[in-house]
């Protein structure tokens, strides 16, 4: 497998405090990986470094031989990698359909002359872009709601929708901020069945997440506290990490 | 969905009867003889008002609250005053050079308010206007002062083919048909920019500058592409306008007319198309209407304001499509979809 994200001695400080502090990860290829820690841990921090939306103070963020620490977040979207948040941001005055349609800007061709003379390759493109559109919400089982605008859907849906329009670019690499937090029992299925489903098509996912059904169907997982890896393995190896129990219950509670 | 399709494609056509009949009586309106002279005269300041109030809307579309707009009329009406005077020019062309001039100057200095969001953008925008004025005052023998220009060439005599000459000096109807076309034109213009996808990402940068970045789209570009198509369309409008009444003072585009630009627009509701449309004819003729209390209209149209705010937050367009559920009951013609005008994002 060859590895499509480096993360080298990562840190970032916001005024005196190290939120990620030399941070090394490596994704490979076609994995699946879980970043888990305590409230904190600076987990969404990494996100957002990856994602251009802070700069490093120092380190790398590598993807597919490329620096891409510092870029700009439209940029590195472009470069492949799509993400969700923490909370469900998404186009509330679009319908689901919309915000799916509309995350397709950077698909070929969408020129802001064809657009202004509506010509006819570009309306067979639009056309090609609402199947695709629709293809994605089928994937993500939100198929019956698609004329629903953004705001009136209740929030477990509208967490789905947010991973509707990451894979709408057609991500290498996708960032699952908390991709079942605040669901409720058959909308966690429901998420599950998703992330399972968009896994099989072959897309490298990284998600934070808390929940330990979640975290089961990851390969790997990092586990994170004050800023630093304390912890990598499997679910197995993580679970019964003695670094691990100390970070979420205490020291009292640690074996 | 081919049942549907057919249905929407009736529609269409109904529609575009519809547009038909409304351009048809905008072309017999000047021969209706409805007040004469100044009667083409309000219609031609409607025109202008609407060209400049549907390309404030373009801006906002994009989530910027421009309060300068005037002064982006004010860049086109003097590049093409002057141009025409100092060079000799004609009209014909300085007035397509002063919007490409207010496009320019909009593409620079939205680079630098791309840094800036909402309110704060707002402000930027109306210092932008104030100082517009200000040097415009201070031009001293070039812009012409604090009186600003007079005796502006006109847009002279042109030999149309197959409709032969047609004299702009002797008559205001010209220029309205002028006025006419040229806000068609801007009209199918943006609308056809708001329908398309460059459209869509306005929309999608205005609800949050974070999804449209996660998803690709970059937020100086397409806010720098709203602002620029805005101006050009607005610099169009302001540069025609001193053609026609051959003078020019830097007071028509100091703060007060960018407000009323603003006015015009909220009246009319932002998230229509038809909204500017509608907020500028309601508006300009509430002053003719009630012409005997002529004193009283800023208080009348501020009164107005204020009912709009509160009670029609979305504007008159948005009063009559919200009216629309109920009106379609009232006929029998059962449930209509409501918020197909709301989102842009699918074209038929």
């Amino acid at each position: 497998m060859s590895v499509l994200l480096e993360i080298k001695e990562l840190t970032k400080y916001f005024g005196g405090l190290a939120a990620v502090n030399n941070l090394d990860m490596t994704i490979h290829e076609g994995e699946i990986v879980g970043l888990m820690g305590p409230n904190g841990a600076g987990k969404t921090t990494v996100f957002n470094l990856i994602t251009g939306i802070h700069r490093p103070s120092k380190g790398h963020v590598i993807f597919q031989d490329r620096e891409i620490g510092g870029k700009k977040p439209h940029l590195v979207a472009a470069y492949g990698i799509g993400r969700t948040f923490q909370f469900a941001y998404l186009f509330p005055d679009f319908t689901v359909l919309e915000n799916v349609v509309a995350s397709f800007h950077l698909d070929p061709k969408c020129g802001f002359w064809e657009g202004l003379l509506n010509t006819r390759a570009y309306q067979r493109k639009e056309e090609r872009i609402l199947d695709e559109a629709m293809e994605i919400l089928r994937l993500v089982g939100l198929e019956r709601e698609k004329d629903i605008l953004g705001k009136n859907l209740p929030h477990g849906p509208q967490k789905l929708l947010t991973m509707a329009r990451a894979l709408a670019i057609r991500p290498k690499l996708l960032l699952l901020d908390e991709p079942i937090g605040g669901m409720h029992f058959d909308e966690v299925n429901r998420a599950i069945s998703a992330i399972e489903r968009i896994r099989s098509q072959g897309t490298t996912i990284v998600l934070v997440e808390h929940n330990m059904r979640l975290m089961r169907l990851c390969e790997r997982i990092v586990v994170m506290d004050f800023g630093e890896k304390i912890a990598e393995g499997t679910y197995e190896d993580v679970k019964n990490h003695e670094q691990v129990m100390r970070a979420y219950f205490g020291h009292e509670y640690a074996a | 969905m081919s049942e549907k399709q057919g249905k929407m494609g009736v529609k269409t056509s109904k529609r575009y009867v519809a547009y038909a009949i409304l351009i048809a009586f905008l072309l017999l309106l000047p021969w209706l003889s409805l007040g004469g002279a100044y009667f083409i005269h309000v219609c031609i300041l409607i025109f202008t008002y609407v060209i400049a109030t549907s390309s404030l809307r373009t801006i906002f579309v994009s989530g910027q609250a421009s309060i300068g707009h005037a002064a982006f009329m004010g860049i086109g009406a003097y590049t093409s005053a002057l141009l025409s005077t100092k060079l000799g020019w004609t009209p014909w062309v300085t007035i397509l050079l002063g919007a490409i001039t207010a496009m320019v100057v909009a593409v620079l200095s939205g680079y630098l308010f791309s840094r800036l969001r909402a309110i704060y953008f707002s402000m930027v925008t109306a210092f932008f206007g104030v100082a517009f004025e200000a040097l415009m005052r201070s031009g001293g023998e070039f812009t012409g002062g604090k009186a600003g220009m007079v005796a502006l060439p006109g847009m002279g005599v042109i030999d149309l083919p197959g409709l032969g000459e047609i004299n702009f000096a002797t008559s205001k109807i010209p220029y309205y048909y002028l006025l006419l076309f040229l806000t068609l034109f801007t009209l199918i213009v943006l609308y056809r920019i708001e329908r398309s996808r460059s459209g869509m990402n306005w929309m999608a940068i205005a609800q949050s500058p974070l999804v449209a970045s996660s998803i690709g789209i970059s937020e100086t570009k397409f806010r720098i592409l709203a602002f620029a198509v805005g101006c050009f369309f607005g610099g169009l409008a302001g540069s025609v306008y001193p053609h026609y009444s051959s003078v020019l003072s830097p007071g028509s585009f100091s703060l007060m007319p960018s407000i009323n630009l603003v006015i015009f627009l909220l009246f009319g509701g932002t998230r229509f198309f038809a909204g500017p449309v509608i907020g500028v004819i309601v508006l300009m003729a509430i002053p003719e209407v009630f012409r005997s209390l002529k004193q009283y209209a800023p208080y009348i149209v501020g009164g107005i304001m204020l009912l709009v705010t509160f009670w029609m937050p979305q504007g008159l367009a948005g009063l009559f499509e919200s009216a629309k559920p109920w009106i379609f009951k009232m006929f029998g013609k059962g449930a209509n979809p409501v918020r197909k005008e709301f989102s842009n994002g699918m074209r038929k």
